[in-house]
């Protein structure tokens, strides 16, 4: 039976889409799984998967149009079926010829959702009655212009997703269900526990005015109490982000036994190579870009260093990974560099470089940041001299940098000198890495970036 | 422990209880000098004699009615129909007589009797010789109806029928006589109303009874290598029906897929479906879904035939479905 298909929440705060371009053709089929099209959000350009296979009966939304989340896009179906029906009836929902969604706008576009995803809605036979109250859209919007609380719409679920929404605290309209008509089933509130949308298996977010409307009573309380002594306390909503960020390092934190070696580098080598090499340079390469390479390098020598605790098994990965930790204003970011052992330093620049900028700008797929097995941060930028730092999964070891400060060194003719000195600190799994093991790597890893003309051999 | 074929561990069962209690005693077309139409009751003529095991004329309702008098009069008859298919001959005595008398006559009279014989269809016979008469039987208040699916529990429930003391339906199978399987040599009873799990698994549960099992076994194993451990539970008696047995199940696995070999409207299977969704509705992760005879007559075309009934591409499709994942 042909069905509409729904335009998902591809990131936990967007709330409606621009189909940048269409990868399947009307008519054509198409496998679970694969890339129907591609969606620009408020913050990058995702593509968007077929939950189920079938063919594309009608695109609904154009290319370069946009849809709320809810919103059906396009019908789909067996070959051959008519779209007619339920095409004609979405358009109607979704199409701004209705004059009185016009003046509701958006938010009457936003309700709508919660009507599409109810399996009568399927039906042709029953589009006439289920349109009906849509012609209505003013009733179904009218709560909504109240107030800013965000409109309640849920998707339909399966009782068993309800149950296990409930016993782990997963909000079931920020799930994204990949059965039936957008069902949410129990997969999908297990993935999304498992690591919300950055599982890249169960978009979170959704329907959300939530971060406009959540914040807005909290403001209107501060400015409301500032003529009479202190503002009062702010509890501000949780981004999706941020609860990410924080169940990533709280759980990579409490369940993974970290441990930590530190040594103290003399940088100089380091620096001046760098120097030798931007010589000339348009854009002068990173340190990091440096550093990344030559832990790449050590980690070629210790491979077990570039590892995930399974559980039952240990999987030691064939492509050197290595996340570099960015901090961004609503909060940290892994932009990962790929198969470093095989790349330039140059290559390595370009391709963090093009990442950070595109984090900065739009965001960055998931596929951009996920699946580190090694990750270095830097906090020398700040002035800080040490620091350790929370291991990020599915990685065993992180390398935490200080800054390159100037201090007095007794050489080795028991001279006092001056070099630039920078601090590592290794934070490893215990569970992957033994201290001896860890620390055989760091003295490989000292030794490369100390005489990184080592790492040629 | 010994291996034997389904036949014949409803042979033993039979020998065993005429053994046991001479009360008991064998009627039916070609019962005796034939040695049964499908060999169940082979040898027991010459063991027990024309009394206990008597020939009748090809006359379903005139041969059930006696066998219900006989039960009502003190005898403990096992009454063969060749197949369920000429049983509706009989219903009258089976419905109105046997399953109602107990309870129309205000406990004074019991019906001790089992109706026994190859039920649903086999090969190669056509629309009125291929059905399944499970539902009709399952309908019914004041009759038990048993269908074992393993030449254990063919044993064991025929024996635990017999004993009985209101009327049992025995449901039978012409291609699962052949089968054959470990009954162990000491005798024993299965209890009415007892489901068994056949396979157990955590992620599906397939629930069916009689000819049916292998196919969902076969599925479950074919599931198995898609990392699918599907929970299979043969129901074995379908009134009373086990229901506890399914419901812990479905607990466990929060998917269930019903397979009945019977058409699928008002059978067996249908109202397993409405009670699993009944009382597992908050721990359901798809609908419950069903797999059955096709609602048609049986086609004799044997590409048909076999199209029409369930098989284990059919239920591994159905699991599959119910887990969301691709057919």
């Amino acid at each position: 039976m042909a069905e509409t298909l729904l335009m998902m929440a591809l990131s936990p705060t967007m709330s409606q889409g621009t189909i940048t371009k269409w990868k399947v053709a009307e008519g054509a089929a198409f496998t679970a799984g694969s890339v129907l099209c591609e969606v620009e959000t408020d913050k990058a350009s995702m593509d968007y998967e077929a939950p189920k296979g079938a063919v594309l009966l009608k695109r609904i939304v154009a290319e370069g149009g946009k849809a709320a989340v809810g919103d059906p896009i396009a019908v789909i179906g067996k070959a051959g079926e008519d779209p007619g029906p339920l095409a004609a009836m979405a358009e109607t929902m979704a199409s701004p010829s209705v004059p009185a969604a016009v003046a509701v706008a958006p938010s009457a576009v936003e309700t709508a959702p919660a009507m599409p995803r109810a399996p009568s809605f399927a039906s042709a036979a029953s589009v006439p009655v289920a349109a009906a109250p849509m012609a209505g859209a003013p009733d179904a919007a009218a709560p909504n212009l109240d107030g800013p609380s965000a409109p309640s719409s849920y998707p339909p679920s399966s009782p068993l997703a309800r149950a296990v929404a409930r016993e782990l605290g997963i909000d079931i309209r920020k799930v994204r269900g990949s059965g039936p008509n957008g069902r949410v089933v129990e997969r999908d509130i297990r993935s999304a526990a498992a690591g919300g949308f950055a599982a890249g298996s169960a978009a979170a977010g959704g329907l959300a005015t939530g971060g406009l409307g959540a914040r807005g009573p909290a403001v209107a309380q501060g400015s409301a109490a500032s003529s009479s002594g202190p503002a009062p306390d702010r509890r501000l909503p949780v981004s999706g982000k941020r609860a990410v960020i924080a169940k990533r390092l709280s759980e990579s934190f409490y369940t993974a036994p970290h441990f930590y070696l530190k040594r103290r580098i003399d940088a100089g080598p380091l620096m001046a190579l760098r120097e030798t090499a931007n010589a000339g340079r348009d854009k002068p390469l990173s340190l990091n870009a440096f550093i990344v390479k030559l832990a790449a390098e050590a980690i070629v020598r210790h491979p077990y260093v570039n590892s995930t605790w399974e559980g039952a098994t240990i999987l030691e990965r064939s492509s050197i990974d290595i996340g570099l930790a960015v901090a961004l204003p609503d909060g940290l970011i892994t932009p990962v560099a790929r198969d470093c052992a095989r790349k330039g330093v140059a290559a390595i620049d370009e391709e963090l470089s093009a990442l950070i900028a595109k984090a900065k700008e739009r965001g960055l797929a998931p596929s951009e940041y996920e699946g580190a097995g090694f990750t270095v941060t830097n906090l020398g930028s700040f002035g800080v001299e040490e620091f350790t730092a929370i291991i990020n999964p599915p990685g065993s070891a992180i390398l935490a940098l200080g800054a390159a400060l100037k201090e007095p060194f007794v050489g080795g003719d028991g001279t006092i000198g001056v070099r630039r000195a920078m601090a590592l600190t290794l934070g490893c799994d215990h569970r992957v890495i033994d201290g001896a093991a860890g620390a055989r790597f760091l003295a490989t890893l000292v030794s490369l970036l100390e005489e990184p003309g080592k790492a040629l051999l | 422990m010994a291996v034997m074929t389904y036949r014949d561990a409803l042979g033993r069962a039979l020998d065993e209880e005429m053994a046991r209690d001479s009360r008991v005693f064998l009627m039916g077309e070609e019962v005796g000098e034939y040695d049964g139409a499908y060999k169940v009751s082979k040898g027991l003529l010459a063991k027990y004699g024309p009394a206990r095991v008597r020939d009748t004329p090809i006359a379903e309702l005139g041969f059930t009615g006696a066998g219900v008098g006989a039960a009502i009069a003190g005898l403990r008859p096992v009454v063969e129909w060749m197949t369920h298919n000429f049983a509706f001959l009989a219903m009258d005595q089976v419905v109105n007589e046997a399953a109602k008398l107990r309870y129309m006559s205000g406990g004074k009279l019991s019906v001790p009797i089992v109706f026994r014989g190859p039920n649903g269809p086999a090969e190669y016979l056509a629309s009125q010789h291929s059905q399944s008469l499970a539902s009709f039987w399952t309908h019914v208040p004041g009759l038990k109806v048993l269908a074992p699916s393993t030449p254990a529990d063919a044993y064991g429930l025929l024996k635990s029928a017999i004993r009985d003391e209101d009327p049992v339906v025995f449901l039978e199978s012409e291609l699962m006589y052949a089968w054959k399987g470990e009954v162990p040599e000491a005798e024993f009873l299965v209890p009415i109303g007892k489901a068994a799990v056949a396979r157990p698994g955590a992620d599906v549960t397939i629930v069916t009874f009689s000819k049916p099992l292998r196919a969902a076994v076969e599925a479950a194993a074919a599931l198995a290598a898609k990392g699918v451990e599907a929970e299979v539970i043969d129901l074995r008696s379908l009134r009373p029906l086990d229901e506890a047995a399914l419901y812990e199940s479905v607990r466990k696995t929060g998917r269930c897929v019903v397979v009945d070999e019977s058409w699928p409207v008002a059978s067996v299977g249908s109202h397993v479906a409405y009670l699993v969704s009944r009382e597992c509705f908050d721990l359901l992760d798809a609908p419950v879904a069903l797999v059955s005879g096709e609602d048609v007559p049986m086609p004799y075309n044997h590409g048909l035939e076999l199209a029409a009934q369930p098989s284990a591409a059919k239920i591994e499709a159905a699991v599959l479905r119910a887990l969301y994942r691709e057919v």
